[in-house]
Formats: structure tokens, sequence, C-alpha cells
């Protein structure tokens, strides 16, 4: 029994040293946004002197609200395409055979490794020419595709893994390839569909780059884009930074522990049993 | 299978062919009505307007794209004068998408637009390399084309400056509002502190580089990794205005050797801060704010950012000559490097043409310059007198208004790729003995000549 | 078996993503191939010069030493990344309590944004008042200075492993969960416990997640270029330039775009030889529980 008790607290400790590591950078973005930029430079790591509020209030001043509407909308969009077409796309490489499956295979994970500013230029081309600038559907496409490669390629994987025989028993049972996909896999990958979806979520909420140069007026722009448009300036005023980034990374950590119910939920529900 | 890869390059291939067979042109929304005159506008032109339009007043739309926005100082001025001008002409709606200079989104937006034909009706851009492609494509009007039917544009703003904008083929495409200066910046407290004679002579600075690094004060705050107003000032200390502007097209001029060379010099002297070779431009600049550094090489744009306590213990003066070195002690690195174009779209489209004349005139009017000099701290491009400039921004006008020589940055007349290649592939290099100045200087000429 | 082969289904099911990736991946891409030969400032200037911009890059010694610190940071990210990860996921499975938490806490460095995290090391690798110096002062040492040209490299990897391992510590964890527990049990019965348990179960059926992992991390390094453009921008002396942040100068900042393109090439060129070779090593057989 002993041998256990040390065990496991050798085990919590490692995992505590690390949600160590993990934590503090965000109390550290959130203390520092109450300090102005020269309590910042000299004394970044201890707790503020006052609470000075008014980064926040220059980064309040702007209409945030919009600016995090627009992030969901985009990154909403993005997600639900992604799950959908990624999902039914892997469905067919992890099970089913077909010639040209080493070719696609191929193909997406070359796609991972094409680096988003090799392509931004042509892709705004395509863009002006679709009507597409300064639209949010103008973001939403080019998002969708950068992200289907991650997507396919993991649950992929994830699928192949799946247990044949429902699968089989369901088509014998008289089912078509669509509902053996809709009732039996899907349901069965909802934990990995879940991670996949935050990823998606996070890269597409992240996404600046893009952003930038598809939507151009301040009402169209997701609270990132329009954050960092505000904060910048000659020098840099790491205390409205240090705002800035609380601002567009504390919902997210909220959306996240809330979601955090349903993967786990999902995980422990998903296990095949038997 | 087959069939399904074929279909799929089917559909890719149609997508392009349609994608590709749209018109270049597209109307990015702007809604074009009939052009309502705009005559009673703010700016301090007395000439009379235009005569009025007798087309109907139907809405018109433009969009104007300057780099004051996000927080550059002029943006709350900018958007004041773009109201007024709205607020004067209700018929007239613009679209501001303004964004900062800082950071290279800036420039790639201006120009990914004009390669894609989604130029603004008024851009506020560069001049000089950055606007060559965009001119040689014909996308902006020439002002003295503009003149022929509005001969008051630009009319306040002096003459020799806009002399000095021209571009390549003489013709004058943007105006400026405000310019710039760069010079050797001075905390003055910290020079007095360890009785030293202010740098106006080479020897003056390496004197003072000595006692002040003996005394634990960084001499020079000197962003090696970012050095690109080092290398302004030490090429110019050396080779003077003219020697300044070669743009490297024949024999590597000794003096450009000589110049970077010193940079070395002095970071063995250890003139610079000991994390000198990581430091970035803002880190430098902060170094020298918090007063740990005496000196620091910078522009007119840098003295807003210091408060005023330091701005009262602040100087500015030009480069003090190398030895052997061809500058005139006054001479400067300055000039006017950025200015408001019209799209050559934009101003051949009847419903559009006088508003945006309109707009530019209100835009650069002597009071709208004199604004945005107030705001940036830069030099103004008409004839007016800024008011409540602390002493040292006095300094650094009086400082360009009595240099013998101006010349415009070198990164204004080579390549980005070749004049970058200095900056981080020369100079810190260099300053650790890895390179030799005549080796970086023989790669960048390659580069500028590709 | 006939539901696998349904040619109606394979055509359907794969036909939106492929469609979605070849508009906006493929094609773009293509033109960024086609770009690579010629020499262009991106926006109006434009000739072509056959393949002058790959036999540049044969002699240009900052692309050979981007190349070499690349393959580097990919062995500090697989074996670092993968290796934490995994160790963490393995432990968080074994843990009775307290597993929530964990989830939710290793992922927060990832919400962050790689330019967010680049300032913030920046305030811990300062030389003035940054916080590993204050630590080293308040000791009596004399500080350092961390973005030197010997440790630059090392100082980049830091931020770039930690960020994503909670990444891959949920794919991996999702993994193991997914293992039945039944397979488990019938381990304990026949005596297999504790670390032969992770070495002959746990890591063999989740392969082919692992697998998908590493060429991730593999394809991801090859691209990384925010952290390290806030970091160091690949220097001092280039000491940290890596592929994916040249790549980026060269096309965004030197305005040499066909150069620019020529990396980009390059780039997915190793990225697919290094995965074909990953995969051939690690050959993935299909498998089901």
């Amino acid at each position: 029994m002993k041998k256990n008790r040390v065990l496991s607290i050798l085990m919590y400790s490692v995992l505590a040293l690390w949600a160590l590591t993990t934590i503090y950078p965000l109390i550290w973005v959130v203390l520092n946004s109450f300090k102005d930029t020269q309590e910042i430079i000299m004394n970044s790591f201890t707790l503020p002197q006052r609470f000075f509020l008014e980064n926040y209030q220059t980064a309040l001043e702007n209409n945030i609200l919009q600016g995090y509407v627009n992030s969901l909308i985009i990154s909403v969009s993005v997600v639900f395409f992604v799950i959908l077409f990624g999902s039914m796309a892997a469905y067919t490489l992890a099970r089913f055979r077909f010639k040209s499956k080493v070719l696609i295979q191929g193909l997406i994970i070359s796609s991972l490794m094409i680096p988003i500013f090799a392509t931004i230029v042509p892709v705004f081309g395509i863009l002006l020419k679709l009507k597409l600038f300064n639209n949010h559907l103008g973001l939403i496409l080019p998002q969708i595709a950068g992200n289907l490669a991650f997507t396919i390629s993991v649950l992929t994987s994830y699928m192949s893994t799946i247990p044949i025989e429902m699968e089989e028993a369901a088509f014998i049972e008289g089912c078509s390839s669509f509902q053996v996909f809709k009732k039996i896999v899907l349901p069965i990958t909802k934990p990995s569909l879940a991670a996949v979806s935050i990823f998606v979520f996070l890269w597409s909420y992240n996404d600046l780059f893009s952003a930038l140069i598809i939507l151009r007026t301040r009402d169209k722009m997701p609270i990132n884009v329009l954050l960092t448009d505000i904060s910048s300036q000659y020098g840099t005023d790491y205390g409205l930074m240090a705002a800035v980034i609380a601002i567009i990374v504390i919902p997210i950590v909220l959306v996240y522990i809330f979601a955090q119910q349903f993967i786990i939920e999902g995980m422990t529900s998903g296990a095949v049993k038997g | 299978m087959k069939k399904l890869l074929a279909l799929l390059l089917m559909v890719a291939l149609m997508t392009s062919l349609f994608v590709g067979c749209g018109q270049t042109e597209t109307d990015t929304g702007n809604s074009s009505g009939a052009a309502s005159d705009a005559g009673d506008t703010t700016n301090d032109t007395s000439d009379s307007d235009e005569s009025e339009s007798s087309e109907a007043t139907n809405e018109v739309e433009l969009r104007i794209v300057t780099m004051f926005g996000g927080t550059d100082p002029s943006t709350e001025v900018f958007e004041q004068q773009l109201k007024d001008f709205m607020d004067a002409n209700p018929n007239v709606t613009i679209i501001n998408e303004s964004m900062t200079s800082v950071g290279d989104e800036f420039r790639t937006a201006v120009k990914t637009d004009f390669s894609t034909g989604n130029e603004a009706d008024v851009t506020f851009f560069y001049t000089g390399a950055d606007a060559k492609g965009i001119i040689e494509s014909g996308s902006v009007v020439p002002y003295e084309e503009v003149r022929e039917t509005y001969p008051e544009v630009g009319g306040d703003i002096s003459e020799s400056i806009l002399d000095s904008v021209r571009e390549f083929d003489g013709k004058l495409y943007a105006l400026p509002m405000t310019g710039f200066y760069e010079g050797l910046f001075v905390n003055t407290e910290l020079f007095d502190q360890y009785d030293l004679e202010l740098p106006t002579s080479w020897e003056n600075l390496t004197t003072a580089i000595e006692v002040l690094s003996e005394n634990g004060i960084t001499p020079i705050a000197g962003p090696i990794a970012q050095s690109h107003y080092l290398i302004e000032h030490f090429v110019l200390a050396q080779a003077g205005v003219e020697g300044h502007q070669d743009v490297l097209d024949g024999d590597i001029p000794q003096s450009w050797v000589d110049g970077l060379t010193h940079i070395k010099e002095l970071h063995d002297m250890n003139a610079f801060s000991a994390d000198a070779i990581a430091m970035e431009i803002e880190a430098s600049q902060n170094l020298f704010r918090q007063g740990n550094a005496a000196m620091i090489f910078e522009g007119s744009w840098f003295i807003g950012g210091c408060d005023e306590e330091l701005q009262a213990k602040m100087t500015v003066m030009p480069m003090p000559t190398a030895p052997g070195g061809a500058k005139d002690p006054t001479s400067i690195v300055a000039g006017y490097s950025s200015g408001y174009y019209i799209s050559r779209r934009s101003y051949d489209d009847a419903s559009k043409q006088e508003v945006v004349v309109d707009l530019v005139k209100h835009l650069t009017s002597a009071e709208a310059i004199k604004e945005i000099a107030a705001a940036n701290g830069g030099t103004p491009s008409a004839p007016v007198t800024v008011e409540g400039l602390s002493q040292v921004a006095l300094d650094g006008h009086k400082m360009a208004a009595e240099a013998k020589g101006l010349s415009m940055p070198i990164d204004s007349r080579l390549k980005p790729e070749a004049f970058n290649y200095i900056v981080k592939e020369g100079v810190p290099f260099i300053a650790f003995g890895e390179r030799t100045a005549l080796e970086v200087l023989e790669e960048v000429k390659n580069i500028q000549s590709r | 078996m006939k539901l696998y082969e349904n040619k109606k289904t394979i055509t359907l099911f794969l036909f939106p993503a492929l469609l979605f990736m070849t508009v906006f991946l493929f094609y773009p891409f293509f033109m960024n191939i086609i770009k690579s030969f010629y020499a262009s400032d991106g926006y109006v200037n434009s000739a072509f010069i056959g393949i002058d911009n790959y036999r540049r890059m044969l002699g240009d010694q900052t692309m050979q030493v981007a190349i070499k610190n690349t393959f580097v940071l990919m062995f500090y990210v697989v074996v670092f990344e993968l290796g934490v990860a995994l160790i963490l996921a393995v432990l968080v499975n074994s843990i009775p309590k307290g597993e929530r938490f964990f989830q939710t806490v290793f992922f927060f460095p990832i919400v962050i944004s790689a330019t967010a995290i680049g300032m913030m090391f920046n305030l811990f690798y300062a030389y003035d008042g940054g916080l590993l110096n204050n630590i080293i002062l308040n000791f009596g040492g004399e500080a350092k200075v961390w973005k030197s040209v010997e440790a630059a490299l090392e100082i980049i990897a830091i931020p770039t492993i930690w960020q994503y391992i909670g990444f891959y510590f949920v794919l991996m964890l999702t993994a193991i969960k997914q293992i039945p527990k039944s397979l488990y049990e019938s381990a304990m019965l026949d005596g297999v416990t504790g670390f032969k348990k992770l070495i002959y179960i746990t890591i063999p059926l989740i392969r082919n997640v692992l697998i998908t992992c590493l060429v991730l991390a593999i394809t991801g390094t090859l691209k990384v270029f925010d952290l390290v453009l806030v970091i160091t921008n690949g220097g001092p002396l280039n000491a940290s330039q890596v592929l994916g942040l040249y790549m980026y100068q060269k096309t965004f900042i030197d305005e040499a775009f066909g150069y620019g393109a020529s990396i980009s090439v390059v780039i997915v060129a190793i990225g697919l030889i290094v995965s074909f070779i990953v995969n051939r090593i690690f050959r993935q057989e299909e498998f089901t529980y």
C-alpha cells in the first residue's frame, strides 16, 4: 500500500508542477493588465500596485461586443463545416477501399505543410473575384480549407480504431452507408470530434493574419483583430496589450471549461463496452 | 478511382476558370452616384471652390486608407477631419480603413489592394521604392493632371517640399503632410553628470563612450538586431549626403565600407549594451527613455513617446562627421516619405471625381497639416507654425531648417530585400567580426541589381 | 465488405472536403509553385527566371542554417513535446481524482496566441528586468544575456514546445480513453500491470494517433514562425533562424515573393519526404479492437 501512496504522490506532484506552468501565464497576463506600461517594464512579475483600470477603459472604448459576435459567427461556422466535411472524408479514408486512396492521403498530408502565407495572395485574388472581400464568408471559406487537413488526419486515425462489428451489423440489417455513418460512427467518435472542434475553434478564433488582410472595416473584424488594431502604436503599450490579451482569452477559457463537461462525458461514455 | 479523380479535377478546373474569367475590375461595393458639390469644406484656402455641380445630389461613398489608425498619434485628429468633411457634405459617406503603419500589415494590405484592383479612392502611403510598382501600373493619378482641372489642390504645401517627393518620372503623385528628421538624441543630464561635451564631433562621441561605459551607463542605445537608424547615420557620417544616396550600381563606395566598419569599432568599445545583439528598436527606445542610455539614434517621432520630464533634459543634433568623412556637420537624414494618392479609377469616375478631389483638398489644407504635425511631431509640409512644442522638438525643427543637406533614408532607395540584408545579415555579423563590411555590401549590390 | 466499396458514398463523402481544399489550398499553392520560377515583388513586377531561385538557395548560407536549425528543432519537439505529452496523458489517465482539473488547465497555453506568448517570454528573457535575471540577481548571481548566439535556438524551442504540449496531450488522452476497459481487465488477469501495461498495451493501441501526432509535430515545426519572430526574429546572427520564419521574412518583409515561394516549395517537399519516411518506419497496419 505504501508503494502506491508514494507513487500517487509522485504522479500528482508532476502533474501539479506542469499545471503551475500552464496556469501562471494567464494569471500573469491578468495581473499585468492592471498595471501601466512603465510598471510592467520595471516589474512585471509582482502584484500590481493599484488597480490601474485605464488599459481596460482604452480597450473597451471601442465596440468590442461586435467583435465577439463576429468572432463567434466566423469560428462557429468554420467548426461546423470542418467537422461535417472532415468527418465524412475521414470516414471514407478510414474504412473504404478505393484506388486513389493513397494519393488523396498524400495530398492531405502535404497540405498540412502549406504555410498560410504561401497561399494568401492567390486566395485573396480568388475572394475578390467572388466578391467576398470584407465579407465574413471570405474569411470562413479559406479557414475551412485550412483546417480540413488537420481534422481529416486526426479523425481518420481515431476512426480507424473503432471496432468494425457494429457497422457491419447495422449494414446487414439494411442500413445505408449514410445511416451507418450517422447513427453508428458519429456517436462513437464524439470525443474525438469534440477534441478536434475545440482546436479548430481556437485556431479560427486566434487567426490574425488572414483576418487582417480579408476583413477591413471595424464592424466586420473579429475580436482579436479589432484589439490588435487598437493596441498597436509607436512603441509598445504593454499594459494595454495585456488587457487586450485578457479580453480575448478569458471568454474562450470559460467556453473551454464549460465544453470540457461534454468532452469528459463523451470520452467516458464513448469507450466501447466489450 | 479514376472517375472520382476526373470529376474532382474537372470541378477544380471549372472553378478556376470561372474565377479566372471574372472581371479584374470588380466593383467592391462602392455605390456610385452623381457627385454632389462639396463647396464648404473647412480648409483655409481662400480661393473659391469649383462651380456648383449641376448634377443631382446622389449618395457618394468613398474608401480611404491611411496610416492614421490604431493608436497612431494622428488617428484622432484624422478621424475628426473626416467627420468634419462628412458633416459639411451630408451626401458623402467615407469608409475609413486606416490602420497603423507599425508592423508589416499596413504595407502588405495596401500593396495587395493595388495589385488586385481593390485600391481605395484615396490612399495615404509611402513614396519612393514602395510606390514604384503602384505608379508604374498606372493605378494612381499624377497631380499635374488633377491640377489642370483643380489648380488649388495641395496649394498650401511648399513647392520645394512637393518637388522633393516627385517620383522617378518627374511627376507628383503624392501630397505630403508631415516630414521627419533623424538625428542623434542626447540625454543632456547624463552628459552634464560626467562633465562631457555634447557629441558634436567624433572625438566628443568617442570620449563620451569611454567615460560613460566606465561608469556603467550604456553610451548608446543601439539595437544591433534592428540597426536601421545606425546604418543610416553611420553611412551618412562617412559618406555625406551625396555618398549616402549611392544606390550601389557601380563600385562599392569605400565610404559605406568605412561607415559600417565604424559600427564595429564602437561595438568593440562597448558603446552598446550587453544585450544589444538581441535588442529590438522598442527595447532600445525604452533603455533611453528610462535614463539608462545617454544617446540614441532616432527620429522626430521618438519625442512624442518620451515623457515631459525626459523631454526637458533631451536635445537632438546632427550626426558628427566621421574621421575623413565627407559629411557636412549640419547634414541630416530627413525628408518627406508619404503622401495622399488619388486612385486613377476614382478620378476617372465622373460621379466621384469632384468629391475625391475636394476630400484631398480638405485633408491637405494648411490647417489639416498643422493639426497632424502637432499630433505626430513631424515637420509640416506647409509653412505653418506648430504650437506647444517642447524644447527638444524645437531643436529638432531648427536642426532640420538649418541643415545644408537633407537626404532621404537609404531604405527609400534600395529594395526592401537589399536593405534588410544589411540590417539582418550585415550589421550583426560585422559587429561580431564574422563578416566584413565589403562582403556584406557586395551581396547587397547583388540583391539590388537582381 | 460491400459497405466499404460503395463508390457513390465515397465520392459524395470526399467531395466537399476535397473541393474546399482544392480551391483554397491546392490551387493557390500550385500558383505559388509557378511563382517560384519568377522574380517577383509580389504585386506588380514579375519576371520569369526559371530555376534561378532554386540555384540561389543552394548557395544561400542562411537557408542552410535554417534547414539545420529546423531539423534540430524537430528533434527537440518530437522528443520533448510528444514525450512530455505522452507522460502527462498516461499519468492523468491513471489518477483517480482531479482528471478534469488537469485536462482543463493543461490546455491554457494553447488558448493564448503565439504573439502573446512570445511577448511573455520576452519579458522572461529580457536582460534588464527580465524574470530570469531578476531571480538570478536575487540570489546574488550575475545577469545573463539569454538571447545569445549559443542559446538562441534552445531559447525559442522552449516556448514552442511548451505551448502545444496541451494539444498533443489532449489528442493522446482521447485515444487512450478509447481503449476498452475490458482489454485492461484481461491484461490484469494475465498479470500485466503498471509499467508493462504501458509499454505492451497502451502505447501499441494508440499507435495510429501517435503517428499522426508525429506527423503533425513535424509539419508544425516546418511552419513555425510567429513565436520566433517575436522573440528573436531568427537572430542573433541567424542562430535561431528556421525555415518557416525565413520564408515569412523573404515574402513579407523583403518582398522577394519569388524566392519566398521557392522556399515554401522546399518546405512542403521536406515535409512530404519526412512524413513518408516516418510512415514507412512505423508502418501503420489497419487494425481495430
